[in-house]
C-alpha cells in the first residue's frame, strides 16, 4: 500500500466509523448518518482498492472506473445544490412572511 | 367598446385598492402620489425599507403605509400590499410603481376594460400603448424578456415587466408572491397562466426619465433576473 492509502483511507474509514458510532448512539438524524458513512466508507473502500470503481463500471456498462465516479460525483453535486437551494428558498419565504406580518401588524 | 358612464369616469371607486411599493423613493413619491390621489382614493404605500425618508415624505398623503423593518424587493413589498388589501375587503387591486413611470389615468382606462370584457387582471403594454423616451437597450432587454417569458411560461403577452396591474379580488387571491425580486413580474405572469382566469392587455404609457433610467432594472440585472427564473423552475 501506498503512503497515500495509508493516511487518505485510514482517515475515511475513521470518518466512518464516527458516523456509524453516531447512528448506534442515535445521536442526529439516522439517516443523515447512514448517508454519510456510506459516502465515507465508500470513499475509504475505493482508496484502498482502487480497482473496484472499474469493476463496478464494467459491471455497469461504464468505460472506466474514473468515469463512474465523475458521474456519481455530479449527481451528488445537483442534488446537493438542489437540497440546499430548496432549504434556502423556505428560509427567505419564512423571512420574508415574518416581515410581512410585522408591516401589517404594526399598521393594525 | 367602452361605455359613456364609463368613459366619463374620474375617479377610481374606494374599493379599487393602488399598491405602490417605494424603496428610497423620498425625492419622486411625493408628486406621484398627488397625481394618483387625484384618480385613486384608496393608496396603499409599502415601504421596503427605504434608508430614506421615503417613510415621512409619504405620511403628508391621505394614504396607507405599510413599512418592511428590512429591504426584500419589490415583489415582497407587493405582495404584502395585495394581502394587505384583501384584508381590507378590497375588490379591485392595482400595482403602480413610485419611480413616476406611470399615467395615473391609465388605471381608469384599465378599470374600465376589466369591467367591460368581464377578466380578471388588465396588465399594462407599452408596447400597446407609448413609451416615451426608452433606450434601445432597455427596448431590446424587454423584448427579449417578453420572448423569456412566452417559452417559460406559455403566456402570450406584449409586456411582462409594467409595473401597472389591475386585477379583481379572485383574481388577487390566486396570486402569491414568493420571489422577492424583480422576478416576481414573470411569477405573476406565471400564476395567471395556472390561475386559468381571463386577462387583457390595455395600451398604457411609461415615461422614462433620468432617474426611472437610473433606479430601473439594469440589462445585466436581467441576464441574472433569467438565471434565477431557471433555477426556480428545476427546483419545483
Amino acid at each position: 500500500m501506498t503512503l497515500f492509502q495509508w493516511i487518505f483511507g485510514t482517515l475515511c474509514a475513521v470518518i466512518a466509523l464516527r458516523y456509524l458510532i453516531r447512528m448506534i448512539q442515535g445521536d442526529g438524524s439516522r439517516l443523515a448518518a447512514i448517508f454519510w458513512g456510506l459516502l465515507w466508507a465508500g470513499a475509504a473502500v475505493t482508496i484502498f482498492r482502487p480497482g473496484i470503481t472499474a469493476e463496478i463500471a464494467a459491471w455497469m456498462g461504464i468505460g472506466r472506473g474514473a468515469d463512474l465516479v465523475m458521474y456519481l460525483g455530479l449527481l451528488a453535486g445537483i442534488g446537493i445544490s438542489r437540497y440546499f437551494y430548496s432549504r434556502l428558498r423556505r428560509l427567505e419565504n419564512a423571512f420574508t412572511e415574518l416581515v410581512r406580518h410585522i408591516a401589517i401588524n404594526q399598521l393594525s | 367598446m367602452v361605455n359613456d358612464a364609463n368613459t366619463n369616469l374620474q375617479k377610481l371607486p374606494a374599493d379599487v385598492f393602488v399598491v405602490v411599493p417605494a424603496y428610497n423613493e423620498a425625492p419622486r413619491i411625493g408628486p406621484v402620489l398627488e397625481g394618483l390621489l387625484e384618480v385613486a382614493p384608496t393608496v396603499v404605500v409599502v415601504d421596503d425599507g427605504s434608508r430614506d425618508n421615503t417613510s415621512e415624505v409619504v405620511r403628508r398623503s391621505p394614504v396607507w403605509l405599510l413599512r418592511h423593518v428590512v429591504n426584500l424587493g419589490q415583489g415582497a413589498a407587493i405582495q404584502t400590499g395585495i394581502t394587505f388589501a384583501l384584508q381590507k375587503g378590497a375588490n379591485y387591486i392595482a400595482t403602480f410603481d413610485a419611480d413616476g413611470q406611470h399615467e395615473p389615468r391609465d388605471l381608469l382606462t384599465m378599470y374600465n376594460r376589466l369591467k367591460e370584457v368581464g377578466a380578471d387582471y388588465a396588465l399594462g403594454s407599452r408596447f400597446l400603448g407609448r413609451a416615451e423616451n426608452m433606450p434601445w437597450s432597455r427596448w431590446l432587454m424587454l423584448k427579449a424578456a417578453v420572448w423569456f417569458t412566452r417559452l417559460m411560461s406559455g403566456i402570450w403577452v406584449t409586456d411582462t415587466h409594467n409595473g401597472i396591474r389591475l386585477m379583481t379580488r379572485r383574481g388577487a387571491e390566486r396570486i402569491h408572491i414568493t420571489m422577492n425580486r424583480m422576478e416576481h413580474a414573470s411569477e405573476i405572469l406565471d400564476q395567471i397562466a395556472r390561475s386559468g382566469y381571463r386577462f387583457i392587455e390595455v395600451p398604457v404609457t411609461i415615461r422614462y426619465s433620468a432617474e426611472s433610467l437610473a433606479k430601473g432594472q439594469k440589462t445585466t440585472a436581467a441576464v441574472r433576473l433569467a438565471a434565477k427564473l431557471f433555477a426556480e423552475r428545476l427546483a419545483r
